[in-house]
Parts: structure tokens; sequence; C-alpha cells
């Protein structure tokens, strides 16, 4: 029994340190995202549903038979988070879904670029690529698909 | 034997074209994999006895290629427990080498030697980067067979499945259909090759299931026709046909939800046979349930519920005057585990896991009623490669 409340304590102050850890660590969102395209992609929007498919590898081609080639950022910013956390996700639960893909057998994760500069340029040369910036990088060497905002810029804009 | 050569050879020559192509260079074969090493302290609450082990549970090297647009060839090399073939430890084999035609969402076809669909966690039992447990929930945890046999809880192999998903607005139905052989083990020499007997018998096995945002939920079962061990087929005699060809049904249910920080994820599986035969009775149940808490992204802390019970048969032989007389008897087998662990993503690639967990076994039958308690702790490294 006393093996019993150790084990107990341990767990409960593990569960402690980590809620205290949730608290202190500082949350930050772009204002907007803009979900680009390679200039060869069939669509002009897709919405939330399809990017959702797409980034986690349940939708593998366009409409046209092309791979899609999904691009993301490999660091955490401000832009990652608005967009995966649009998707509904976190970008740790997007990594674990890729793993899973990966050592399935079922699809490879993303092209991790360092910069939305590097975003740009390769989601511009690559056919079928897909990728997401913030909105205040784009530029005419790609298709935007969807601009996402964040909830305290809807805000803004209602008032 | 033969067709087993012949699979093999098959399986072999399916490879050989791309690992050639590879080398000339202009290949996407890709190779990656992982290791998981452990280290276990098991102590019996009674006796004190405590058994320390390290060991480097798993490695696996995955080769991978994609021929064309639909088509991706996949084998997978599995070496358990410290392999090594001069000492005779651990054990190296394929555990899967197949083609998959991706033809839509809505239908994929792999052909080869696979993992079948079952459950949740069947496909993805062996893939520890995946998972935050050092030792899988029971049925799932193949270093734990002298426990329990965990190859009558799961279809271990199957040879053509059919799979997809059918989106319908916010949410997805997976299916998955497939058909394979009924494996039988043989680990005894006196009974012939030693092994896993795949010619006996055929299984056929499917999942429906449910998926929306971070709620998923499935129903599983597998038919196959089921040879007790030739041990018992031996000392049975006369009667050895009620233990032959026995048919088994395996029926599984896997949910799983997260919201926020948290995640649940719960499967329970039944297996029956029916042995032709009132007296005797088999009935196994498994039943687990995690809650996962992640208060950073690379943390996750879980309590961990797994429950197993068992109703069993044994039989005993006694020589008489008018030849061999048995009787059998029931057994029930109880096992439960209560614990928790942590596993932390130090990047990418690495994970960190600790698991502690008191485990209760209880065996009884009409003369004899045991029961024992251990503590089990645990720590892991998993790497991708």
């Amino acid at each position: 029994m006393t093996r019993l409340r150790w084990t107990g304590r341990i767990l409960a102050a593990g569960l402690g340190l980590g809620i205290l850890l949730a608290l202190l660590v500082p949350r930050a969102f772009a204002d907007s995202v803009a979900v680009i395209a390679n200039k060869s992609v069939p669509v002009d929007a897709v919405d939330k549903m399809q990017l959702l498919d797409i980034y986690s590898g349940d939708l593998r081609n366009w409409s046209n038979g092309r791979p899609i080639v999904v691009h993301d950022l490999k660091i955490n910013n401000e832009t990652k988070e608005l967009f995966y956390r649009h998707l509904g996700k976190t970008p740790s639960r997007m990594k674990s879904l890729w793993l899973k893909k990966l050592l399935s057998g079922e699809g490879a994760p993303p092209e991790a670029v360092e910069t939305e500069h590097e975003m740009i340029e390769r989601v511009a040369k690559t056919p079928g690529a897909i990728g997401f910036i913030s909105v205040d990088s784009i530029n005419d060497t790609v298709k935007t698909l969807a601009i996402i905002e964040s909830d305290e810029k809807k805000k803004t804009a209602e008032r | 034997m033969h067709s087993q050569l012949l699979r093999l050879g098959l399986g072999i020559s399916l490879l050989l074209p791309a690992v050639a192509r590879a080398q000339i260079g202009d290949s996407n074969l890709r190779m990656f994999g992982y290791f998981q090493t452990s280290y276990l302290h098991a102590k019996d609450a009674e006796s004190d006895r405590v058994q320390k082990s390290f060991s480097m549970q798993q490695l696996n090297m995955f080769l991978q290629r994609d021929l064309g647009s639909k088509a991706t060839a996949f084998a997978n090399f599995e070496v358990l427990n410290n392999f090594s073939s001069g000492k005779q430890w651990g054990s190296f084999s394929i555990e899967e080498a197949w083609l998959r035609w991706h033809f839509d969402p809505r239908l994929n076809l792999r052909v080869g030697l696979q993992t079948p669909t079952f459950n949740y966690l069947n496909d993805i039992k062996n893939r520890t980067p995946l998972l935050a447990y050092v030792i899988r929930p029971l049925v799932y945890e193949s270093s734990f067979n002298e426990i329990i046999r965990v190859e009558e809880y799961l279809p271990a192999r199957a040879y053509i499945q059919a799979y997809g998903y059918i989106p319908k607005g916010v949410a997805k139905f997976d299916y998955a259909v497939y058909l394979g052989n009924s494996p039988n083990i043989n680990s005894n020499q006196e009974y012939g090759q030693t092994g896993v007997d795949t010619t006996a018998s055929f299984l056929v096995g499917s999942r429906v299931g449910l998926r929306a945002g971070e709620f998923g939920l499935g129903v599983s079962a597998t038919y196959d026709r089921y040879d007790f061990p030739k041990e018992i087929n031996s000392l049975i005699g006369e009667d050895k046909q009620k233990f032959l060809q026995v048919p088994r049904v395996r029926l599984g249910g896997d949910f799983r939800y997260s919201l926020r920080n948290f995640s649940l994820e719960s499967e329970f599986i039944r297996v029956n046979y029916d042995e032709n035969d009132s007296d005797l009775s088999v009935d196994l149940r498994f039943y687990y349930a995690t809650l996962f808490y992640e208060p950073i992204s690379a943390l996750k802390l879980y309590a961990s519920y797994w429950y197993v019970k068992e109703e069993q048969f044994g039989f005993e032989e006694e020589i008489g005057l008018n030849g061999a007389y048995r009787s059998y008897y029931d057994v029930d087998y109880f096992f439960r585990a209560i614990g928790g662990g942590a596993s932390l993503n130090l990047d990418d690639n690495i994970v960190i896991k600790l698991q502690a967990a008191p485990v209760r076994q209880e065996v009884e039958t009409p003369t004899i009623h045991n029961e024992s308690d251990q503590y089990y702790f645990a720590m892991g490294l998993s790497v991708v490669l």
C-alpha cells in the first residue's frame, strides 16, 4: 500500500509540474496567415476541411492527379501556431500524425523549410506545392488559396 | 514450408530490383527506422524478489519506394530483445513486405505481408516512437508473451487488405477488410518444426470506424479457425478433433477523444472459441483506457488502466486400467494494472519515457487460488533513425 501511495504522489507531482509549466509558457499568435500554392495548382481556394485533409496526408493528389507537395515551417512561430490552430490541431499533434504516416508506410512528412522567404521560393518553383506564410509576405510568384485571420483580428474588424 | 519459401523468394525478388535501381542513383528509395532501448525493474510484493534488466527492446528498419504516383513498396525488418544469432537471443523477422496501390482516399489496396487493422493500436503497436508507453497495454506487449498469449487476442498477419475512408461532411468513415492465415504457434520441437505454422487455416477480418475532428471510434472483428497447441492434441488422443480447426471470433472496439491538452484512448477486445463441447470454455477479455495530459507540446503525462480476464481450461491425464483418462477443469485468470508515466520529446526524433505500474494477477482453478502483486518500473529511450 505504501508503494501505491508513492506512485500516486509521483503522478500527482508530475501533473502539478506540468500544469505550472503550461501556465508559464507564453502564447502568441499572428494576425493573419495566407495559404499559398504553386500557380500550377488547379484550384483557386481551399476550405478548412480540405486543408486539414491535405496537411494530415489524407488527400495526396490535386483534382488533376498531380501529387500535392506539402510544406511546413521548421520553427514554431506565430504564423505556424495560427495556421495549425485554425485546423484544430497543435503543431505537436500534427507531428505525431506525420510520424504515424511515415512509420506506417502511408506517407511522408511535409517538406520543412527554415523561413517564410524560403517557403515562398519553394512553393513558387515546385509544381503542386502548398504552404503557408504571414499575409505581409505574400507576393505574385504564388497563388493565394485562403486567408486565415486570428480571433483578435476578426473582433477588431467587427468593431 | 514450401509456400513460406516461395513467399520469401517472391518478397526478395520484389525488393531486389528496387535495391539494384537504388544503387544506380536515380531512385527515391528511402531507408529509415527507429529503436527503443529500455530498463525494466520488477519487484514481487510477497517475496521481494527483484528483476532488473536493460535491453535493446526493439529495432526496426524500413525500406520504402514510390513506384509512380499511385504505388508504394514497403518493407519492415524487426529485431527484438538484444538479438544475437550467435547467442540465440531475441529474434529477427520480416514483419511487413507489401505493395500498395493508392487509387483514391476511398480505396487503397495492400498486397503482401502486413499487420492487419484491428482496433486503433494494432497497426502501430510496434511503432515505439509514436507511443508514450515503455510497456504497451498488455495484449500489445509481445515481450510479455510468457504472461499472456498475445497472438490469441490480435490478428498478427494479413496478406491482402483493402482500406480507405469515405468523407461525409466533417466526418470520415474508415473501413478495412483483409484476408490472411490463422497462425498456430508451435514452440515444442517434439511436435515438428517450431515457429508459426501459417498453413493451418484462413482468417478474414474487418474494422469500420468514424473520425470527426478529435473524436474517433471503431469496431473490429475477425473470424478464423484455430488449432490448439499440438501438445494438447497429442494427449487428447481420440478426442483431438475437438481441438483442431476450432472457430474463433475476435471482437474489438476502440475510442479516442481529445479536448484541449487532454486526450483519452480506450479499447476492448473479446475473443471467443466455439469448442464444439459444452464441457470446455475459452473466453478472453481485454480492456484498457489511458488518459493523457500534455502541459506543453513536448511532454505527455498519462494514467492508464489495463484489465484482462480469461476463462480457459486445463486438463489432467491419469493412466487407469482401461487406458488414459482425462478430466477437464476451468481455469480463470485475472490481470489488472493501474499505472502511469510520462514521455518527453527531446526533439522530433528522440523520446524519453518513464512508466510505473502496480500489477495484480489471480489464477483460480477448482482446487487452487493464487494471488500475486508486482510493481513494475520502466524507463525507455526511443530514437527515430
